[in-house]
This record gives C-alpha cells, sequence and structure tokens, in this order.
C-alpha cells in the first residue's frame, strides 16, 4: 500500500534520512522502531506532507505522492496522528473529532464513525463536550488516535502514542490499535520507541538509526534478535 | 452626572469603531502570529472606496439607508478582497521566514498604501468630505444628554457584525478550523485544513470588518485623507493588546475601554492628552501584564 524508495530528508545542511526504503502492505502494522534522532517523526511528517523531501519517491497505491501538499494526502487515505498528539486545546472532544472529518461531507458516514470511536474509546464519549487541552496524556492519545480515524484513511501513521503516557494506558491503546487494525482493516505505519511493545503487535519491523534502516525483518524475529534485545528491549 | 454619562456613550461609540478595527488585528495575529501594520490602511481605504462609490450608488437607489448599506456593504467587500490581495502577494512568499521579516513587511505595505493614496490621481493628500450617508438628527437629547442617530447605527452595525463573527467562529466549520490552526498549524494541516485558504479568509473577514469600521468612523467624523488610518490604527492595535492579542473577546473588551479612556479623558483632563493616554495605557500593560487582561500568560514557544 505504501512504497518509500530511497527517501532523503535534509533540515537544511544536515541531513536526517539517508536514503530509507520501505514498504508497509496492506492491511498490515508495520512499525520503525529506533532512538531518539533516528529519523522516525521525520519519516512520517515527510509522508504527510510536512517536510519536503530531498530526494527519493513514496508510493501511495501505486502512485507518486512525494510533493503532495499535507492537506491533499489527507483526502486520499493518509492521516497521522502526531507526536505529542497535538490536540487542539481549546476546542471540545466533539470539535476536534469534526475536525478531523473536515475533508468529508458524508454527514452520515462521519456521524458512523464517530459512533465507531465512542464504541472503542467510551472515555471519549464521556469527556465530549469538555476541551481537549483538559484531558488527560492517555485520554488525549485516545482523542489523536479517534481524530484520525475520522477522516477514515486507508493508511494510519501513529507517532509514538505511548509518548509520556501511564504503562496501563499504553496497553490499552497498544489494544485498541490491534482492535482497529482488525476491525476496519486500517493499514497501519507505527512509528514507537517502546520497541517492546511495538514488536508485540506488530507485522513486519524496520531498525531505524541515524536516517538509515539498519535491520528489518518479522516483527517477532527482530524480538529475538540480539542487537535488539542488547539496543532497543533492554535485555 | 448627565456629562458623565454623555461621555461613556460617546466612549463606547468610539469604542464600537475601534472594536471593528481591533477584531482584524487579533485575528489575524491568531493565525499567522505577527501584527499587519497595514491594517489601519486598510481602514483608510474602506473610507475612500465609500467616498469614491457613494456617487455611483445614491444615483441609482437615492439617498437613504438602503444606499448606507450599500455603502457599507461596498467598504467591507473592497477591503476584504484589498486584505486577501495584501497576504497573497507580501505576506505569503515569506511564509517560512522569521516573523521580524513578515513584519516590517507590514510596515512596508502600510507605507506604501498610505504614499500612494496621497498621489494626486490616486486619492490625494488634501482632506475629502466623507458623503453624509444618514442625516444626523437627536433619537434622545434632554437633560443635558443625547444621543445621535449615527450612534445609534454605530452600536447596531457593530453588535450585529460581532455576534455574526462570534457565530462563524464558534459555530461554523471553517471558524473552528480558524480556531484550530491559531492553536496549531502543523496539526490543522494533518485534519485536511487547506491551512492557505483559511488564512486568505481570515484576511478577508478581518479586512471587511476594518471596512465596516471605516465607513462607521467616516459618518462620525466626515474629514477623510490617506493618513487617516494611522492613529485609528494604532489605538485600535493597542485596544486588542490590552485585551489579550489573539482574543476575539479582549479585543472587543479591550476596545470599549480604550474608547472610553479616550473620551473620559478629553472631557475631564483636556482633549489634548486623549492620544496620550491610550498609549500610556499600551505602555503601562506592557509592563504589568503584557499577555492583555484576557489573554493567557505564559511563554511562547519559538
Amino acid at each position: 500500500m505504501l512504497q518509500v524508495e530511497h527517501l532523503h530528508v535534509n533540515y537544511g545542511a544536515i541531513s536526517a534520512i539517508k536514503g530509507i526504503s520501505f514498504t508497509v502492505p496492506e492491511r498490515s502494522i508495520v512499525t520503525l522502531i529506533g532512538a531518539n534522532g533516528a529519523g522516525k517523526t521525520t519519516t512520517l511528517r515527510t509522508i504527510s506532507g510536512l517536510v519536503k523531501a530531498a530526494s527519493g519517491k513514496i508510493l501511495f497505491k501505486g502512485e507518486d505522492i512525494t510533493s503532495i501538499p499535507p492537506h491533499h494526502i489527507v483526502s486520499i487515505g493518509i492521516s497521522q496522528s502526531p507526536e505529542g498528539r497535538m490536540i487542539f486545546p481549546e476546542l471540545t472532544v466533539l470539535e476536534n473529532l469534526k475536525m478531523g472529518a473536515y475533508r468529508r461531507k458524508d454527514a452520515k458516514g462521519i456521524q458512523e464513525d464517530m459512533e465507531y470511536c465512542f464504541n472503542i474509546f467510551p472515555r471519549l464519549k464521556e469527556r465530549i463536550k469538555q476541551a481537549g487541552g483538559t484531558l488527560s496524556g492517555g485520554e488525549q492519545q485516545m482523542l489523536a488516535i479517534a481524530r484520525a480515524l475520522m477522516s477514515k484513511p486507508s493508511l494510519l501513521l501513529l507517532d509514538e502514542p505511548s509518548l509520556g503516557i501511564a504503562p496501563l494506558l499504553v496497553k490499552l491503546i497498544f489494544e485498541k490499535i490491534v482492535e482497529i487494525n482488525r476491525d476496519l482493516g486500517t493499514t497501519m505505519l507505527l512509528v514507537e520507541q517502546n520497541a517492546a511493545m511495538a514488536l508485540n503487535i506488530a507485522h513486519h519491523a524496520y531498525v531505524l538509526e541515524t536516517g538509515e534502516i539498519t535491520l528489518e525483518g518479522n516483527a517477532s524475529d527482530l524480538a529475538q534478535n540480539e542487537e535488539v534485545q542488547k539496543a532497543y528491549l533492554g535485555m | 452626572m448627565e456629562e458623565f454619562l454623555q461621555q461613556v456613550i460617546n466612549g463606547l461609540s468610539l469604542g464600537a469603531i475601534y472594536a471593528l478595527i481591533a477584531l482584524g488585528y487579533t485575528m489575524i495575529y491568531g493565525v499567522l502570529r505577527f501584527i499587519n501594520f497595514a491594517h489601519g490602511d486598510v481602514f483608510m481605504v474602506g473610507a475612500y472606496i465609500g467616498f469614491f462609490i457613494y456617487p455611483l450608488l445614491s444615483e441609482s437607489l437615492g439617498t437613504g439607508y438602503l444606499t448606507a448599506f450599500a455603502v457599507l456593504l461596498a467598504a467591507m467587500l473592497g477591503c476584504g478582497l484589498l486584505g486577501v490581495t495584501i497576504e497573497f502577494l507580501a505576506y505569503r512568499p515569506l511564509r517560512n521566514r522569521p516573523k521580524l521579516t513578515v513584519l516590517i513587511t507590514a510596515i512596508g505595505v502600510s507605507l506604501f498604501l498610505e504614499y500612494t493614496g496621497q498621489i494626486d490621481f490616486v486619492f490625494g493628500a488634501d482632506y475629502k468630505t466623507y458623503p453624509t450617508l444618514v442625516e444626523r438628527s437627536a433619537v434622545f437629547s434632554g437633560s443635558g444628554l443625547s444621543l445621535g442617530s449615527d450612534q445609534v447605527i454605530v452600536f447596531v452595525v457593530a453588535i450585529v457584525l460581532m455576534l455574526l463573527l462570534r457565530v462563524l467562529v464558534m459555530k461554523t466549520k471553517i471558524g473552528i478550523a480558524m480556531r484550530a490552526l491559531s492553536m496549531n498549524l502543523s496539526a490543522a494541516s494533518l485534519m485536511g485544513i487547506n491551512t492557505n485558504r483559511v488564512i486568505s479568509f481570515t484576511f478577508f473577514i478581518g479586512s471587511a470588518l476594518a471596512g465596516a469600521g471605516a465607513t462607521l468612523y467616516a459618518m462620525s467624523y466626515p474629514k477623510i485623507n490617506p493618513l487617516m488610518g494611522v492613529l485609528p490604527g494604532l489605538k485600535a492595535f493597542v485596544a486588542a493588546v490590552l485585551g489579550g492579542i489573539g482574543n476575539i473577546p479582549g479585543a472587543v473588551f479591550g476596545s470599549f475601554f480604550i474608547g472610553t479612556a479616550e473620551t473620559m479623558t478629553a472631557g475631564y483632563i483636556s482633549p489634548t492628552f486623549r492620544d496620550a493616554i491610550v498609549f500610556g495605557i499600551l505602555i503601562l500593560i506592557l509592563i504589568f501584564k503584557p499577555s492583555g487582561l484576557l489573554g493567557k500568560g505564559g511563554v511562547e514557544k519559538v
């Protein structure tokens, strides 16, 4: 569904992504794991069109989407739950979700998808009229994922959903990610520092180190890999 | 007592005009985080649009409220389009440059409008007399208190526009998008919001309100010239800062405060100090509460 080919991204004179290639097959969960500063967020921001690629190609359903503006990327079916959640703090939970559906016109479909979001995250329904900024970190993460789902994406980009959240909630959120993948068949590209959690739910994994992919493989195989265990799983 | 009430009425009617201008400053600051210093000059152009279009409109519509309303709409539309054009030509190419660059450009645009306006075949540097849109009459007078029809019109138009703006910003999809964008621009574009389009829309609305303000201002103070936007523009800017820049209710509150402070000073101290008091307030607010009376505190992340 998504193919990234020899992607290079620079910030000024610094090269952040140095020619990475990876693929995300339809209906799968693929994870990019790596330390802080490895280029994980930059990769997602480039796919979403917020950052321009210096060279290389991003193909979505076979079409080149490398230099398409961000609002267009959402229209073709890619949405993102960004790092740090980026909830609109002064908008209510409902308004946040409506913004997620900004480009859609099908009122009925929007309503159905909202019901689905409330179904998997009942907490959001309880807080529907509350300002986004008053939610706890875990609730904001739920809202960020639900908001991204509201555009009815075929590919969902998840940037560090475990960041700064209580371990119990992290577990819940990862369960929900699997549930969404199973229920809706949404393809997922998950970026994580929490490699143990990510490898646990992903089908395929890539290890990113300072802008380059150093390892890849089946997620359960990588979890057994000695280097990965030492560097990312703390074993 | 009557004199005091009279000053309050005069102050609020002046404040209502400032509010229409201040809303533009604060809305544009909200989405782009910079002060559009050309805003006062967009206001000035609004007065000239009324000046030039009135003879044409009164020919077909006659004189009266319908024509006055048509002049108001024309000034709003013209200023709105001017604002969108300025954003597109001058500010958009600098979108990812340091804010100071855009700020200096805004001053450039301001000077451009002021001095182009003074060329003879544009507006001319001399004072022109704005047409009498509505005959002035006393709606109420007695016991030392008077309320003119022009003041009533100022209140009605300003309040209707502010209520419409509130509905637009709070209830409509584009209004919510505007607020979303002012909170987090990249998150807004991740929602599929075309940020450039929302920014253009914000400039249109903000500038159109300045056009309405100009029409009301010129009705009350009918001597117009190309530099007429400078002082009202600066005062409305002070009002927006006083209320908390970026905060819409704050801009309205600040404007009524500034308008009243100005007429009170003129009435009770000396008309000479009416401008000084406004900028005195600016200095005080910048020293003691730089985020404004209704603004949120906190350090802006750069």
